[in-house]
């Protein structure tokens, strides 16, 4: 296993440097000169000099990227544009926020995605497997801001069942902080959990068919038994792929779900970001991001890895 | 495609969707297609044209009610559908002309080429794909022209990795063999070979990309990176029914039900393409 997650580890190191160069770019590539913009109003021309200096901006672009990369990797993101606090510590309490609502869509989406696509796949043709595709179609179709605004009119506005907007932090209260998470975490379900369905429908009704689970059943076994410890085994292995698909949703999901619901993450900070042209808060949260999302696909990779000898073979090999 | 009979084999087979729902889907989308051509001759409100009744209910006057300026929602749906199929159709069209020949030139020429490549697209995917969109519409200034652009790139990754597959699958067969035995070149291989046996596989990945262009398109304009005011987008009037929820919920109801209407009956005619053109997937 050890030198199965190495080799993952290293096979990856390419893809983030690379990852990391566009995202430097992107930041040269935006209107606006930072120097300037740090400089206040009406600065003279030395001051903006004297920062251009001390950022490094007025050396060799490879140069600026080495110097860029080092400072990221150490922790240091930069100063904001717009209030010059460090970026890193603007991002770092953001983090929280988003990971609980990721984490917790994530959950959301498998409890759904697993409950609909074992009833669907265990009764293909059925009035419920019709149900379930249909609501799946529906879920994938629909925005999710516009599924969580709906939400908000229903269980917020009509049933005053949840807060419609805001969080409430673990710290004040267990029951407020689930409420407050509940219908953001719907959300994020609502668009992921039909990935998750369709895939473990469909690998339920192959595993079905396979041979082993027809001698099961021929032997005689209750059919309890034979979906418990033969085809529910077999059909978990793709839904971790069908994870590793909505890793990608959620993060990006969680930008639109935040601003819905005014949820104090990252993606609120981006897009605030964004209005404000502050670009050193726009390249720090994008490089945690895309560090958080390569490292949950690593993990999703290892998983497999796990539940699956075959994949840690071949990786040997 | 027959029913089956019994319910396991109906389910062992590419689930037949049923053809009524495919046609209406496809009356759907060129209902909408028209809309969107014809808007400006179409005997609507203006879509930036004020009246005195704010957020008023939907009546005969506003079939859809009014917006927080008076505006006919009718006539900024139809317009937001336009927007939302000109942008997505620019994404789509970019990310074919570049994720295609990319695709081409990796699968044909392999070595370097494909190497360095496929490493430009991995790095691609290492942003999730609304982030992408949002970083490169950050870079390039929010309005319609660079929301196409990023939907484009971000496209490009899953288009060039989809013709890649193919060209492989397709450059093994021995016609090639025989065409490069008797020394024809390398483009000409491409051009009369081998890209009219991979368009099938771009078709479909074209049309399931339409459908997360749309999606894509409208979140950008709900995040206010899209379309720019006074020209509506359906997602920028979603992030503005926001505000009314409890005073006008239809308001945020009918561009949500064009959205997802679209996105439906795009996923549905993707699929049904899939099925007939590209059985392998």
């Amino acid at each position: 296993m050890g030198p199965f997650v190495l080799r993952r580890l290293l096979d990856s190191l390419p893809v983030i440097l690379l990852a990391l160069m566009i995202i430097f770019a992107g930041l040269r590539l935006a209107p606006g000169d930072p120097a300037e913009m740090l400089a206040g109003p009406d600065p003279s021309s030395a001051t903006i000099a004297a920062i251009r200096e001390a950022m490094g901006l007025d050396r060799s672009i490879p140069a600026q990227f080495i110097l860029w990369l080092r400072a990221a990797l150490s922790g240091d993101l930069g100063l904001s544009l717009v209030n010059g606090l460090p970026v890193s510590e603007l991002v770092g309490d953001r983090i929280g926020p988003t990971v609980e609502l990721a984490i917790a869509g994530l959950f959301l989406s498998l409890v759904i995605g697993l409950t609909t696509g074992l009833a669907a796949g265990l009764r293909p043709g059925s009035l419920t497997d019709r149900l379930v595709s249909t609501f799946a179609s529906l879920g994938l179709a629909t925005p999710k801001f516009w599924s969580g605004i709906l939400l908000i009119i229903v269980f917020g506005l009509n049933m005053r069942w949840f807060p419609v907007a805001g969080r409430t932090g673990f710290s004040d209260g267990v029951f407020e902080a689930v409420r407050s998470l509940a219908l953001p975490a719907l959300t994020l379900a609502i668009g992921n959990a039909p990935i998750i369905a369709r895939f473990l429908r469909n690998s339920i009704i192959e595993a079905r068919k396979s041979d082993h689970v027809l001698t099961a059943m021929s032997k005689g076994l209750p059919m309890r038994l034979v979906v418990r410890d033969y085809v529910l085994r077999n059909s978990l292995i793709p839904v971790v792929t069908a994870a590793g698909i909505i890793l990608g949703n959620l993060v990006g999901g969680t930008a639109l779900v935040e601003i819905v619901f005014s949820w104090p993450g990252l993606g609120s900070l981006l897009i605030n970001a964004i209005g404000n042209r502050d670009y050193s808060v726009v390249q720090g949260v994008m490089v945690v991001v895309v560090a958080g999302f390569l490292l949950s696909s690593i993990l999703v990779d290892i998983l497999y890895g796990v539940l699956d000898p075959r994949i840690r073979q071949v990786n040997h090999g | 495609m027959a029913e089956a009979t019994n319910a396991d084999d109906y389910a062992t087979e590419i689930r037949p969707k049923a053809d009524w729902l495919l046609r209406l889907a496809c009356m759907f989308l060129l209902v909408c297609f028209l809309l969107a051509v014809f808007a400006h001759i179409l005997p609507l409100y203006g879509y930036s044209t004020m009246g005195p009744a704010r957020l008023a209910a939907p009546s005969s006057a506003h079939l859809f009610g009014t917006d927080q300026f008076g505006r006919d929602i009718l006539a900024r749906v139809v317009f937001g559908i336009r927007t939302s199929l000109w942008v997505a159709a620019i994404g789509v069209a970019t990310s074919t002309a570049i994720g295609m020949p990319m695709g081409l030139m990796a699968g044909l020429l392999g070595g370097a080429t494909e190497a360095v490549f496929m490493r430009i697209l991995d790095a691609l995917l290492a942003f999730p794909a609304l982030l992408l969109a949002i970083g490169i519409s950050a870079v390039l200034g929010s309005g319609a022209t660079s929301a196409a652009l990023a939907l484009g790139i971000v496209g490009v990754p899953q288009m060039a990795r989809i013709v890649r597959g193919a060209v492989l699958a397709e450059k093994s067969n021995q016609y090639v063999d025989a065409a490069r035995a008797i020394g024809v070149s390398n483009g000409m291989i491409m051009l009369r070979h081998i890209l009219p046996n991979v368009a099938a596989p771009a078709i479909v990945q074209a049309a399931l990309y339409f459908s997360v262009a749309i999606l894509t398109e409208a979140s950008l304009s709900f995040l206010g990176l899209g379309v720019q005011v006074p020209l509506p987008s359906l997602g920028s009037m979603l992030y503005e029914a926001r505000q009314f929820m409890s005073l006008a919920p239809w308001y945020a109801i009918v561009p949500g039900t064009a959205i997802t209407l679209l996105v439906l009956a795009m996923n549905m005619l993707a699929d049904a393409l899939r099925d007939r053109l590209d059985p392998i997937q």
